[in-house]
């Protein structure tokens, strides 16, 4: 600002941009006393309150942690993840297994008193009863022989992970017996212990898809929004092209045109690139939105002024400046992925049975009558809601973290 | 000349995360009709803030802890209303809001809403305080256009804001503000955020609409170039208080406190030699959640008595015949004041080779106020 | 702004055709085609075919062509508004489809609008009074919404229907009205059964909408533009409805040409849970017997409907923001 007359303007506040650290004031909750009163020694400025320094990282971290619901959300999904990996362990039973005495069993309620008196946690045993005329099964509970539930019990056999055999399992009834705590389905398998495998697939198929979603999109992104120009219109075309594809449909046409006679696991990774094909364009927006916006970042400039190599410039300014969007985009496309699954295999496109998730499990819900008799059935679709909400907690919590500029 | 709008004992407190902060610790100031007080500070001092609470603008975390704001009527006696028992967004603070006291923000472009032209934005005060048909809002808003010197009203009244330029939308913004004739109009920043050029325009613009209509003014600023141009009286707020106050002659011409004395030090003097660096007021104004005891500049003051200044409460006002206010110590309890003050101690703010802290008058900004 | 719809007119044509080229090969990509399914499917339940049956109606359906020829047969003809006959069916594509998309296109607009109504009031007055009980209960359902599948609100909808008011409630009519002559009475009987996809598609999107407003509309309350109404006398209320509310209200309206296909899409799913005479199961049958031109058919159609609801938002973006249609009402 040239004039001719002074102008002594009074220092305004100065916000620092893209730091790679920032300085950050320490409060000074309750007492509420600073650094007030001067030191004896009385030379020099005093007064100045305590500056600490902290990562943006860091600080995002802390910010996140605030937000108490994606907090809570965060450790439920990591229990769901920490019991689809050791899924085989956790269930009390093997999912595949068939009883054919336990066919449509309601679930056995855990109970605490039994004959008026309080009881370790146990379930009442079920007797099954065939009507001669209308075929139709009917359970009793025995109510005089309680089944006490007990950690580390020994079980149906399983294989850890393909590996490991044993059979100790997380909960399970005295004495080894079956126990169905979400009842059992048509073929009188359990059904807790098929939701339990189900989150296997169906948590790890967005993780895999979103991750490949993540590779093109920042590809494909990135050069779109880092060179700009002709390359950035071409691209762009093809994105709009793309995106005016409606998506459920494709979804279906690409579902139904796996082949029926592939393996199980190839079908899984079909499923996944499906997924992903349809996912990469709201990253790869995502990325090429920051790339514009940050390339004309006057620090970006002046970095570039100052002599700084292009990739070094990528590396070390603008990466660290949308890594952060990014990583809420990737946790908010999760959610629906997990969606997109299970909608799918609902529709018995794509996984089918004997492999299990959620979706598939779904399949079992499709006959109203059915549903109306054993309501147990729509048991994932509370799984499915609650992984959905969890993951769109803490992208939300995440994205509140990321803004630097709230509160 | 009488008051308009006295401010006494105003105390705000403003709701943190962390923790309660004393916004305002106790304002005391008054405006006249006809003149143009210029209320001088750092970002963070509370001129803003005390501009907001005159007209029941505090965000909702603030709150009123104290003080009375006067406002006498214009015409004829009666008693004064005092604006800070008035229910926030009542319907006694509405009609006082646009009719009586008005305000100017400081950035135009955010200021305005960017989907209604300006003339709609012009004319809504004049349909809240007024029945008029929309012919004759439409009139008077191409009048107060016209006041304020926006070229071709007609075809502006139906431009949105996007399409003016920062210094056209900030006279819309004073014709917004005048349109109903208001008593007070408050001025907060109204040229920082336009170019230096269109400073003085608008400077000059206010000071002639003021001229016409005889409104009092009460201007908020950080640029003492503004303050040397326009202004009548001066208050200068540190940290939520008004440590000095007098009229603009005279507050330039002896600038009784220390902070006072420093920022006008801080002036670049043309002529000063190449290699002097420029003076400046050691440390930064404290966080609003530090707290300090006593005087809020002593920490800062090259003049601090120990034992007095950095203890108990705020030093108390002193008013002089010329009109002036200073809350110090240095003129308290029998002391001279600043400059036996200055006698007694050599090294000064600290601005090595300008050397003495100089008492002689300071060059005038543009010439026309000192 | 005529040169911009007309320069989108112009990309959304060369679109049509990529899209039309991509739905073409999809429909094709399981190996084989609607012939070796049906064959497949005849085998299963114990009739079988002669050869020379198949090799004539491959012949007659013109499956034997090459896949380029047999696309370019298919575009022209419809371009002449000839859109083949399906092979599942055994009827012409156009009459299949024509009342289904109808009634698709009838339950999501009902679902846009009970969205837009339910959406804006709470929307703001969560955003005014937020963290009020109102906020939390909204933004809880709303959130719930959005990660309840739309089938799976359907299911567990009829499921309660069905278990506590003993209604079943799948179709688009009872038995007697099915085919019945228009009426007072049938229009009732549509209504009945058409308030289920309605709710279950409006839930859906009424969750994201909500949030939307709400965090539009908190962007808004803080800008100095607010402070400014106030300043002139205005009663808050007034403020908040007039001036911040308008622009938290201009993203969304833009969505409106967007949002419709959205929900044709969502109500596919849907459709198919709910036994309904939509676009959804036929376009799932259809696809899952490779019948090419009654799923080409449908899917090129939701992928005009799609870029025409693109268009549509992105003029009424530009028509409503003064700021974008004074500037030339380019992107």
């Amino acid at each position: 600002m040239s004039s001719a007359s002074p102008q002594p303007a009074l220092p305004p506040d100065e916000t620092l941009p893209g730091d790679i650290e920032s300085t950050v004031l320490l409060p000074h909750p309750g007492s509420g006393v600073g650094l007030g009163p001067e030191k004896p020694e009385g030379n020099g400025p005093v007064g100045e309150t305590e500056l600490a320094r902290i990562t943006p990282r860091r600080l995002m971290w802390l910010k996140f942690r605030d937000h108490r619901v994606a907090y809570c959300s965060l450790w439920l999904l990591g229990l769901f993840y920490l019991v689809a990996i050791f899924c085989e362990f956790v269930s009390p039973a093997n999912p595949w297994h068939r009883d054919a005495g336990k066919r449509f069993a309601p679930p056995q309620r855990v109970r605490f008193v039994h004959n008026g008196k309080l009881h370790r946690p146990f379930v009442y045993p079920l007797v099954q009863h065939v009507n001669p005329e209308t075929r139709r099964l009917s359970y009793d509970l025995q109510t005089n022989t309680p089944l006490s539930l007990n950690l580390f019990v020994r079980g149906q056999e399983y294989t850890m992970w393909g590996v490991w055999r044993s059979n100790l399992h997380l909960v399970g009834v005295e004495g080894g017996q079956p126990v169905f705590l979400l009842g059992a389905d048509r073929l009188g398998r359990d059904l807790f212990s098929r939701i339990l495998y189900g989150s296997r697939i169906s948590l790890s198929i967005g993780l895999v898809g979103v991750f490949l979603s993540l590779i093109l999109g920042v590809l494909i992104g990135g050069i779109s929004g880092y060179y700009g120009g002709w390359v950035d219109g071409l691209i762009q075309r093809l994105i709009d092209m793309l995106r005016s594809f409606p998506t459920i449909p494709l979804w279906l046409a690409l579902s139904a045109a796996i082949p029926a006679t592939v393996g199980d696991l190839t079908v899984y990774f079909f499923m996944t690139i499906i997924l992903a094909l349809i996912g990469w364009t709201g990253l790869a927006r995502v990325v090429r939105g920051k790339f514009l916006a940050l390339r004309e970042e006057d620090y970006v400039l002046s970095a570039r002024v100052a002599g700084v190599k292009e990739l070094t410039i990528i590396r070390k300014h603008l990466v660290p400046a949308f890594a952060s969007h990014l990583i809420v985009s990737v946790t908010l496309a999760i959610p629906g992925m997990i969606l997109a699954e299970t909608s799918l295999s609902f529709l018995r496109l794509g996984l089918r049975p004997p492999t299990i998730s959620w979706g598939v499990l779904l399949q079992d819900a499709q006959n109203l009558t059915s549903l109306t008799m054993h309501p147990w059935l729509l048991t994932p679709a509370i799984f499915v809601i609650v992984a959905v909400l969890a993951y769109n907690f803490v992208g939300d919590g995440l994205r509140d973290a990321a803004d630097p500029y709230r509160n | 000349m009488a008051d308009l709008l006295r401010i006494e004992n105003l105390r705000v407190n403003l709701d943190l995360r962390e923790g309660t902060v004393s916004a305002l610790r106790g304002v005391n100031l008054s405006a006249q009709a006809g003149r143009i007080l210029a209320v001088v500070g750092e970002s963070g001092c509370g001129k803003s803030m005390t501009a907001k609470a005159i007209l029941g603008l505090l965000p909702s975390r603030a709150q009123l802890k104290g003080g009375r704001m006067l406002l006498y009527p214009s015409r004829g006696g009666g008693a004064p209303v005092d604006i800070a028992t008035l229910p926030r967004n009542g319907r006694a603070l509405r009609s006082i809001r646009g009719r009586r006291i008005s305000m100017i923000f400081q950035e135009p472009m955010a200021s305005f809403s960017p989907v209604h032209t300006i003339g709609e934005q012009i004319g809504e005060v004049l349909r809240l305080h007024e029945n008029l048909s929309r012919a004759e809002v439409r009139r008077r808003v191409l009048e107060i256009m016209q006041m304020v010197a926006i070229p071709m009203p007609e075809r502006r009244i139906d431009a949105y804001p996007h399409q003016l330029s920062g210094g056209l939308r900030q006279r819309a913004m004073i014709a917004m503000a005048l349109i109903c004739r208001p008593e007070l109009v408050i001025a907060d920043e109204p040229t920082t955020a336009l170019d230096v050029t269109v400073q003085g325009q608008i400077l000059t613009l206010l000071r002639d609409l003021q001229q016409r209509l005889g409104m009092a003014i009460i201007l908020i600023t950080h640029d003492l170039g503004v303050v040397a141009q326009v202004a009548d009286d001066v208050a200068v707020m540190y940290l939520g208080r008004v440590v000095e106050s007098n009229s603009v002659g005279e507050i330039f011409r002896e600038p009784r406190h220390p902070y006072t004395r420093g920022m006008m030090d801080a002036v670049p003097h043309l002529g000063a030699g190449n290699h002097q660096r420029l003076a400046s007021i050691p440390g930064s104004v404290p966080g609003a959640l530090t707290q300090v005891a006593g005087c809020g500049f002593h920490p800062r003051c090259p003049f601090r008595i120990p034992g007095v200044c950095d203890r108990g409460a705020p030093p108390p006002e002193k008013h002089f015949e010329d009109g002036g206010m200073v809350a110090c110590h240095l003129y308290l309890e029998g002391r001279a004041g600043f400059d036996a003050a200055v006698g007694q101690s050599a090294q000064l703010f600290s601005s090595p080779g300008i050397g003495e802290f100089s008492t002689s008058p300071l060059p005038s900004a543009k010439g026309e106020k000192a | 702004m005529i040169v911009y719809i007309l320069r989108r007119l112009v990309v959304m044509a060369f679109t049509l055709v990529f899209v039309s080229m991509i739905t073409f090969i999809i429909i094709q990509l399981p190996p084989g085609d609607y012939l070796t399914t049906k064959i497949a499917n005849l085998a299963m339940t114990g009739e079988a075919a002669s050869m020379d049956q198949i090799e004539s109606l491959r012949t007659q359906y013109g499956l034997d062509k090459p896949l380029p020829v047999q696309y370019g047969k298919w575009i022209w003809s419809a371009l002449h508004g000839d859109l083949g006959v399906s092979f599942l069916k055994d009827q012409p594509v156009k009459q299949l489809i024509w009342s289904r998309l109808g009634y698709t296109t009838l339950i999501a607009a009902l679902a846009m609008l009970a969205a837009w109504v339910i959406a804006l009031p709470i929307g703001v007055y969560a955003a005014v009074r937020q963290y009020g009980v109102v906020d939390y209960i909204a933004t809880f359902f709303g959130l719930v919404g959005m990660a309840t599948p739309a089938f799976l609100l359907a299911l567990m909808l009829l499921f309660v229907a069905n278990r506590y008011w003993g209604l079943s409630l799948g179709g688009l009519y009872d038995v007697e009205y099915m085919n019945a002559p228009w009426s007072m009475a049938k229009l009732l009987n549509l209504l009945k059964h058409l308030w289920l996809p309605v709710l279950v598609l409006c839930i859906g999107a009424v969750g994201g909408m909500i949030r939307t407003v709400r965090a539009n509309l908190l962007d808004q309350l803080d800008l100095p533009y607010v402070d400014t109404a106030r300043a002139k006398g205005m009663a808050e209320w007034q403020v908040i409805l007039k001036y911040p509310t308008r622009l938290a209200i201009n993203p969304l309206i833009s969505t409106i040409g967007w949002m419709l296909p959205q929900l044709i899409s969502a109500s596919i799913i849907v459709d198919v849970v709910l036994s309904l005479p939509t676009t959804g199961p036929l376009l799932l049958e259809s696809l899952m017997a490779q019948d090419m031109y009654l799923a080409g058919a449908l899917v090129m159609m939701l992928a005009i409907l799609t870029m025409v609801g693109t268009l549509v938002s992105d003029i009424l973006l530009a028509w409503t923001d003064p700021r974008i249609r004074f500037e030339g009402g380019s992107r």
